[in-house]
């Protein structure tokens, strides 16, 4: 019985390996000063392609469905909408205002942070028509929707606060009070548990999503602007950007494993589901470091155009 | 490696007394400087290791009121020749590599037209000599779509560009021996 059990796991598993490797990630850039989506191989570790945006892309989100990036242009008020297959900008949305941080919902509907007035906008993707306005905290930054698309969540930077909004309902339920300027934030695979990075303060918060309270706080190295968290969620990554490094941490105990140097100044990062491998932007030096997660190791770093700052990790168009 | 302890409410304390240190706007811009001085890397990271010591060798400050030596965290309140005061905290010391990482903690945008920046001062052997680099992180002064000139990207890479090259200077001829 027992052999049987082990030779069943063995067909599931190589059922998985065959699936993970027929779906590979690519790691897409966003290069701000050079106004380009860059797209990383992540089996070569190499650009293979680059898609021009025009302008000064602060922030981006990748639409699973479409296949479709929507980026945000803060210093013209429009979300360049690219199709990641063809590589070519197909529509820009004229929504006005600073928008920032950027999330997609999986049918169609946008949710856009606003630097300066202070509240996300909830944007149809295809029309750009914005359909409702809901007040946040002083200037949010990043923000996050849950995998079932029933909550968003928003870091206030200058108000050291997360807004979760009901995305149903369309309404602010919370404002909890984190550290020092809330920028980067990310959910963990189950969902259970909401990572936020305080750039100022230097501190991590860890969010229950249920009862909606900070149930755990730490010091980290200085300027924390980015944050990644494993598939299998036994790790998390923050990115230091006072230091050029990236801290490894084990998600069980919440302590750092180790600290990896990288570029100067980096900022965004990820982490692909096959390869365990994590790529981070380094904003100075106009790189991303891939970082091997089994040995927390640099193993290259590639050159990309200026201003790197957000990386997503999304299926590979083909 | 015990940078992850307790977190201390003093953290907060200090942040809640200094307001909006970082009126922070989406498009960060970038200042590299450069120099090099015929003096060993040792005795350049001794003129620039004391995070209080700046005024020591920056021409274009008045006065400096620094606390806490150079552990992290602490401050110098830089009085500008111009007129103004800033204060700046320390991020990161290290002796080994002779860098100083730091940030700007109160802005002073009338005085110095910059609204948050991040940044890094570091010595390396060159050419027999030594080479200093400075780099900075930062947001222009008024970080809405329409800044006015004066507050505006070109206006704080040229404060901050001059300011780096005064601070260069005056670290050269401190180490080359030439200086106040």
């Amino acid at each position: 019985m027992r052999r049987v059990v082990g030779v069943l796991a063995a067909l599931t598993l190589a059922a998985i390996s065959a699936k993970a490797a027929e779906t590979h990630q690519a790691i897409y850039v966003l290069c701000q000063d050079a106004g380009v989506l860059a797209i990383i191989d992540t089996q070569a570790d190499e650009i293979s392609a680059r898609i021009e945006l025009g302008g000064k892309p602060a922030s981006f989100t990748i639409d699973p469905v479409s296949g479709d990036a929507f980026i945000t242009q803060p210093e013209t008020g429009k979300i360049v909408v690219a199709d990641l297959k063809t590589h070519s900008v197909v529509r820009t949305l004229d929504i006005g205002g600073q928008p920032f941080g950027i999330g997609v919902d999986g049918v169609g509907t946008l949710y856009v942070g606003d630097w300066s007035k202070d509240r996300v906008s909830v944007v149809d993707a295809k029309s750009g028509a914005i359909l409702k306005s809901i007040p946040t905290g002083r200037s949010p930054a990043h923000l996050v929707i849950s995998d079932d698309a029933s909550r968003l969540f928003v870091a206030n930077r200058e108000a050291d606060t997360i807004s979760v909004i009901d995305t149903h309902k369309q309404i602010l339920i919370k404002e909890i009070g984190v550290g020092h300027a809330p920028f980067a934030l990310t959910l963990t695979p189950d969902q259970t548990k909401l990572i936020v990075a305080n750039a100022q303060s230097a501190t991590l918060s860890i969010i229950d999503t249920s009862s909606l309270t900070v149930v755990f706080s730490s010091e980290t190295r200085k300027m924390p602007y980015g944050l990644a968290v494993t598939k299998n969620g036994s790790q998390f990554l923050v990115s230091n950007q006072a230091s050029g490094s990236v801290s490894i941490f084990d998600a069980n105990t919440r302590q750092p494993r180790a600290e990896v140097k990288v570029g100067r100044y980096p900022e965004g990062l990820a982490v692909i589901q096959d390869g365990n491998k994590a790529y981070v932007a380094n904003w100075f030096s106009a790189s991303v470091s891939v970082i091997d997660l089994t040995t927390n190791t640099e193993i290259k770093r590639i050159a990309t155009p200026d201003g790197p700052r957000g990386v997503l990790a999304a299926a590979a168009p083909r | 490696m015990d940078f992850v302890r307790p977190l201390a409410v003093s953290f907060f304390v200090l942040a809640a007394s200094f307001g909006s240190a970082s009126a922070h706007g989406p498009t960060p811009q970038k200042a590299d400087e450069k120099i090099t001085i015929a003096a060993p890397p040792a005795a350049v990271w001794e003129v620039i290791k004391e995070f209080g010591s700046i005024g020591d060798w920056h021409s274009g400050l008045a006065k400096v009121a620094a606390e806490g030596g150079n552990k992290e965290g602490a401050t110098r309140t830089l009085t500008l020749k111009s007129g103004g005061d800033i204060v700046e905290s320390l991020d990161a010391y290290n002796e080994k590599e002779m860098s100083i990482e730091y940030r700007l903690l109160k802005e002073n945008v009338d005085a110095f037209p910059v609204s948050f920046y991040s940044d890094q001062i570091s010595v390396r052997p060159a050419d027999g000599g030594s080479e200093v680099e400075w780099t900075s992180r930062f947001y222009r002064a008024d970080t809405t779509n329409e800044p006015p000139e004066d507050k505006n990207d070109e206006a704080a890479t040229k404060a901050t560009t001059d300011f780096f090259q005064a601070g260069l200077a005056g670290i050269k001829a401190k180490a080359e021996g030439k200086g106040k």
